[in-house]
């Protein structure tokens, strides 16, 4: 029945192009998009449209269900509010500046630029008929289109490129020129040399070649040129009048009458003066004339023009002789017998100062001695100074007599062990002994400053230096010992015989020794002198104890070394308290008089000296009598008391529970006890919440000062993060007569600047505002926004000036009661 | 033997007419004056005294509605132009410099309930429960403006009528667009009498709207479901919705910080946001001790003015836990409307009791022509009130003000009441696991949901 019926087809109007079979029957074909799109074949873009009919073909999906209408919506919302919140952040910049200025300005500010005639004259517009009158007048000469066309002209001015770049680039090489004029004016003015100055002033005064001279390029050029003619005539004497003319003139005799010759026989000669001298006028402004041939040298050589050619050993024999010179002029000086330098105390003062000066030549020559000897070695010592790691050839231990010469088997058996400073041997000492004093000084006193030495060196060996009369006899035997000494220590190991510390020696000397206050035991500093104490005790039973502390240029290697030794000579030192202490006592108490020095020095007293003492029982024994601690823990009490002091109870009143025997026997009642109990608990409370509470030593007054309470904020106030910031803030005053004017003005500056009755507009984005003007100083800001706010509220306001208050209400300013 | 003298030339140091002022030479070495400081400090407590004497806020009552006070609007371009509407349906505008009315609009049936002026000054915009908003062209003000205006009652030039009662009205800044808010929020253009678009979010009604003055496409509502909701124009949809513990009666943007906005809430505090961070308030601004009615920033951006039905009116700093300063009277009602004047020197409050009250937004201010000197003077008092503010006894002084007796009693007993609930928060805190109970900061504590 059904397909019977699909297939009669009753059709409510014919078929016709307007109606069509939309099933299509057997005849016709279903119409497809190609079938549409076919017409088009020819016309452009017509591949194009077919891929895309194409591509839609394959696809072919369906569109997807729309989502519900909630969820849309809050996608939306949601994309909205990122978008506007994204969009709004371009305010943060301007909120923060206007968060963080000390001041908002509001205020309107007259507009003063002032406008130009020009400007003025292209405004104008005749109004009267006198004006329109004048102004046809001028355009009939043409007098008004010219002014514009100009003006106007003017204001079009328009620069090409290239011109702009000429222009700037004019601009540039004038700056730079003037910056190249500028640094040299400056390089010029800071040259300190006279000589310089001086050739300069005198080529701008003969202005011959000036301009080379200021270049000291040329300058530099100059002297060599000069150098080498002064040179020159050093060598050739040409000027000296060595010619054969000159001496043809010469023989026949100067007193020719040819004026001419001699004029140039005179004039060669000071060719050759001006030439040999040049160099001094070169060295020094204020030249000398009489200066010698051996200070020309030596300028020579201070300047480096010359090279020290001269042999080293020529200069160290010559500083010999004159050491030796020297000494012996101070040996034989008299001392004077009359006037104020007899006076007994002067004469022993000089006394003191030659000997000083003996002791010090005596170093000296010492040393010269040593240079001399170790010529060779003087190179390798520096060397060695510089690299400390490598083997000290050039330092090593002391040794005297036998011990000296065993000295080489023992570098060949232990070179590391050759810096020992370590005499303390019993045998050693002995030899010590053996030494003739100066000797020992001279030996002491070397590789010292002259200056220190008065205060380094022990007095007591010096005092026995200068005891004995110092002839030329004995010390020259001494420094031949001393040579003998030095060639069989072979290479002279610096060794610095530092003597005794402070209760050992008298006189002022003694805090710049070592203060055993100060220092506790002595110990090594690496790689530097160390200070090696070496205590020798020679002879229990005598009070000769030598106590020698040598400074050795020691290496890292030996100190380790030295270190084992050190601990057992300190082992085998006992050193004797109580006699110690009084030896102490007294060599404290004596004073420095020079009889009593001499005195002591006559039997020189070596003993053992408090330096091995540890710091720690000095002080204990400095501060045996007061007990400090106690003292402080009474203070705390009382203090305590005194802020938290026990409440008033029954018991605290005269006569409260002890009016009967009763009372007496059993003791105050109960609830009196109770009340102090109760008191007692609360101050120990009051007690425990104390800062100080835990703190054995430490006391921290909680008192309060209530009048001083008022001027103090109670706590930190809530933008300052520290009491000192805010204390800082508050430090400056405020007031006219603290502060200048233009200071005055800034400080109390108001937070928001407004009119009254001028409207603030809503805040304006513009870009200009987005910049941070954090370079700009506070005041430039300021204007800045005053500028901005300005142009903000340029429109145009009918009644801005219109306020809510007539005049006359502003002066009464009246309350109102309602 | 040398002797040192001053001279001084007597022309310099004499004036020549009594005006002239004498110059003074001061030594500002610091050394002369060793008691800088405690001469200050008197003087800041000085200050702060002076200011005590003067603090007379209030400037006047513009009386003349015959029903509560329900809406007010000021003129983004003249300043002395305000207008107030009853909830008797009229709508006054006032001089306020003489506190009389210029002229009375009967404008609508039931009662006005918001007011907006356009952008360029020209147009009043009305709206009210008889569901329509009425446009009115405000008269010319010129300097002459003092004499009321006694002409027959002017005729709305465009009356536009809604399917539901309008709650509120703003308009734009900038533009010619402006929102109505009801059952859902309008917007409308001025010369179109049907709303160009129209949004809603939920079914609750809306009862407030007011837009971003910095950025002239973007306004906030809110609603009775206790929502406040952000707009953007451009978008064509709301862009998130806050839900708070109690309703948001008004909303004040910000006119100098485009993002920050400020809401009087039921719960007797504002709430600022950060339109771009809702999850947390910027701060939270407590004293008033009932709902705030309305609330409206000055225009420098630095404090704003509440309106309370605790009868009072606050002014907050922008970003200041507690008000600066509490107006009230002994006669003025519950504040339903404040606004700050264009200038930022006046506060107006329309209240319950018919009036609309005009303010001084600083208490003891001085009015008036200042001359340099004086106003060197106010200026470094209020600098040295400022800088010793924190001694107690400055901050005591500079801090009391006189309240009345209910609203004391009421600050008192709700500061019981949140004594209370903190101590009770605490023992339970005690007796539960260690971070069980968070500690919910309050900016964050009255957030119910933010809603995409």
């Amino acid at each position: 029945m059904r397909r019977k019926r699909a297939g009669i087809l009753s059709e409510a109007y014919p078929e016709s192009e307007f109606n069509l079979n939309p099933h299509g029957g057997d005849t016709m074909q279903q119409i497809t998009v190609e079938d549409l799109i076919s017409p088009l074949q020819n016309t452009p873009g017509f591949g194009s449209l077919r891929k895309r009919v194409q591509q839609l073909e394959k696809k072919g999906s369906v569109v997807d269900a729309p989502l519900p209408k909630a969820l849309q919506d809050r996608l939306n919302r949601k994309a909205g509010y990122e978008k506007t919140s994204d969009e709004i952040s371009k305010w943060q910049d301007i909120v923060k500046r206007n968060r963080e200025a000390p001041t908002l300005v509001f205020t309107q500010r007259p507009d003063l630029t002032a406008a130009s005639t020009a400007e003025l004259a292209a405004k104008f517009v005749p109004t009267t008929n006198l004006e329109k009158e004048v102004m046809e007048l001028l355009q009939e000469n043409g007098l008004v289109e010219s002014t514009t066309e100009a003006n106007t002209a003017l204001g079009h001015n328009k620069l090409t490129m290239d011109e702009v770049k000429e222009r700037r680039e004019k601009l540039a090489k004038l700056r730079s020129m003037l910056s190249y004029h500028e640094a040299k004016a400056k390089r010029m003015k800071k040259i300190k040399s006279k000589t310089y100055h001086r050739l300069l002033q005198n080529s701008r005064k003969g202005n011959t070649k000036g301009e080379d001279l200021i270049d000291p390029e040329t300058l530099k050029e100059a002297a060599i040129k000069a150098e080498f003619k002064r040179a020159q005539e050093r060598m050739t004497l040409k000027h000296k009048n060595t010619s054969k003319w000159a001496k043809r003139i010469i023989k026949r005799g100067i007193k020719a009458k040819e004026d001419g010759s001699r004029e140039a026989l005179a004039d060669q000669l000071r060719t050759h003066a001006a030439l040999t001298r040049k160099i001094h006028a070169i060295d020094d402004a204020t030249t000398s004339e009489e200066s010698s041939g051996e200070e020309d040298s030596e300028t020579d050589s201070k300047n480096g023009l010359s090279s020290p050619s001269k042999p080293k050993t020529r200069i160290l024999a010559k500083a010999k002789i004159e050491t030796l010179k020297l000494l012996e002029g101070n040996a034989e000086a008299e001392i004077p017998t009359s006037g104020l330098f007899s006076l007994p105390f002067m004469t022993r003062a000089i006394e003191k100062k030659r000997k000083q000066a003996q002791s010090e030549a005596f170093a000296v020559l010492e040393e010269l001695e040593q240079l001399e000897n170790d010529d060779a070695h003087i190179d390798q010592m520096n060397f060695n100074l510089e690299k400390e790691n490598e083997k000290p050839a050039s330092y090593g231990r002391l040794a005297f007599g036998d011990m000296a010469k065993s000295i080489p088997n023992l570098k060949e058996e232990e070179p590391d062990m050759l810096v020992e400073g370590n005499t303390s041997d019993e045998a050693e000492g002995e030899d010590v002994q053996d030494i003739p004093e100066f000797k020992k000084k001279a030996f002491s006193s070397r590789r010292r400053k002259p200056k220190d030495n008065a205060k380094i060196n022990p007095s007591g060996v010096e005092l026995q230096t200068c005891e004995k009369p110092v002839t030329d006899a004995v010390w020259k035997d001494g420094c031949n010992d001393l040579i003998d000494f030095n060639a069989s220590v072979e290479q002279g190991h610096e060794v610095d015989n530092n003597v005794p510390k402070a209760p050992d020696v008298e006189g002022p000397n003694v805090p710049a020794q070592a203060n055993p206050w100060l220092y506790g035991p002595v110990q090594g500093i690496e790689g530097t002198f160390t200070k090696e104490k070496n205590t020798i005790k020679q002879d229990t039973s005598g009070p000769l104890v030598v106590s020698a502390s040598l400074e050795v240029l020691t290496s890292p290697q030996v100190r380790r070394k030295r270190k084992k030794k050190k601990a057992k000579t300190q082992k085998s030192i006992t050193p004797d308290k109580g006699q110690d202490d009084k030896e102490n006592e007294r060599h404290l108490s004596s004073n420095d008089s020079e009889e009593e020095e001499n005195q002591d020095v006559k039997e020189p007293r070596f003993q053992l000296s408090a330096e091995n003492e540890s710091q720690l029982e000095l002080i204990q024994r400095a501060f045996a009598g007061d007990d400090v601690e106690a003292d402080f823990q009474q203070m705390k009490v009382e203090a305590l008391n005194d802020e938290v002091p026990l409440g008033e109870s029954v018991l605290s009143l005269p006569g409260w529970g002890q009016w009967t025997d009763v009372q007496k026997k059993k003791g105050p009642p109960q609830w009196i006890l109770k009340q102090q109990e109760e008191l007692r608990q609360g101050r120990e409370q009051a007690l425990s919440k104390r800062k100080d509470f835990k703190m054995n030593h430490v006391m921290i007054s909680e008192k309060m000062d209530k009048k001083f309470a008022k001027f103090m904020a109670p706590q930190l106030p809530f933008p300052f993060t520290s009491r000192e910031i805010y204390e800082k803030s508050t430090r400056m005053p405020l007031g006219r007569e603290f502060n200048t004017d233009q200071g005055f003005r800034d400080l109390i500056r108001p937070a928001v600047l407004k009119d009254a009755g001028v409207i603030i507009d809503p805040i304006k984005y513009k870009m200009s505002e987005t910049r941070t003007g954090d370079s700009l100083g506070r005041k430039q800001e300021i204007l800045k926004k005053a500028k901005s706010f300005r142009s903000e509220d340029k429109r145009k306001r009918s009644n801005t000036t219109n306020s809510f208050v007539s005049n006359k209400e502003m002066r009464q300013n009246t309350v109102q009661k309602i | 033997m040398k002797v040192k003298v001053i001279s001084r030339s007597e022309d310099e140091f004499t004036r020549e007419r009594c005006q002239d002022l004498q110059k003074v030479f001061r030594n500002l070495d610091p050394k002369l004056h060793p008691l800088e400081k405690a001469h200050e400090y008197t003087r800041a407590l000085n200050a702060v005294k002076l200011d005590k004497v003067f603090a007379k806020p209030f400037m006047g009552a513009l009386s003349g509605h015959i029903d509560a006070v329900s809406a007010m609007a000021k003129n983004p371009r003249r300043l002395n132009c305000f207008i107030s509407g009853s909830m008797d349906g009229e709508i006054k505008l006032w001089d306020v410099a003489y506190r009389r009315a210029n002229q009375t609009l009967l404008g609508h049936k039931g009662a006005v309930r918001g007011l907006t002026i356009s952008s360029d000054g020209e147009r009043l915009l009305s709206c009210g429960d008889d569901c329509t908003v009425r446009i009115w062209s405000l008269p010319e003000s010129g300097m002459g403006s003092s004499e009321a205006n006694t002409t027959s009652p002017q005729k709305s030039i465009a009356c536009h009528v809604g399917k539901n009662a309008f709650r509120a009205i703003d308009h734009q800044w900038t533009g010619s667009f402006f929102a109505t808010a009801g059952a859902q929020v309008d917007i409308w253009d001025q010369n179109r009498s049907e709303p160009i678009d129209s949004f809603t979010w939920g079914s609750d009604t809306v009862i407030s709207v007011r837009f971003n003055p910095a950025e002239p496409e973007i306004f906030s509502t809110s609603g009775s479901d206790r929502s406040i909701v952000l707009y953007d124009l451009r978008m064509g949809t709301p862009l998130r919705k806050l839900i708070m513990q109690t309703r948001t009666n008004a909303i004040a943007w910000n006119p100098r910080e485009a993002f920050n906005f400020t809401c009087a809430n039921e719960d007797c505090n504002c709430y600022s946001y950060d339109m771009r961070k809702l999850q947390s308030a910027l701060c939270v601004h407590k004293d008033h001790v009932s709902a705030v009615m309305d609330v409206d920033f000055s225009p420098t951006g630095r404090e704003f003015v509440t309106g309370s039905y605790d009868r009072t009116v606050r002014i907050f700093s922008y970003n200041g836990g507690h008000s600066r300063e509490v107006y009230h009277t002994k006669r003025m009602q519950r504040v339903f409307c404040v606004k700050f004047s264009g200038d930022g020197t006046y506060v107006l409050s329309g209240s319950d009791d018919t009036n609309v009250r005009l303010w001084k937004a600083k208490a003891a201010e001085q009015l008036g022509v200042l001359l340099p000197r004086e106003k060197r003077k106010h200026a470094y008092n209020n600098a040295l009130t400022e800088r010793y503010k924190h001694l107690p006894e400055i901050l005591r002084i500079g801090r009391h003000r006189h309240l009345p007796k209910p609203v004391y009693k009421a600050a008192k007993l709700r500061r019981t009441v949140y004594d209370a609930e903190k101590k009770r928060e605490d023992r339970k805190r005690a007796h539960s696991a260690p971070g069980s109970v968070p500690h919910p900061p309050l900016r964050k504590k009255r957030i119910v949901a933010e809603l995409e």
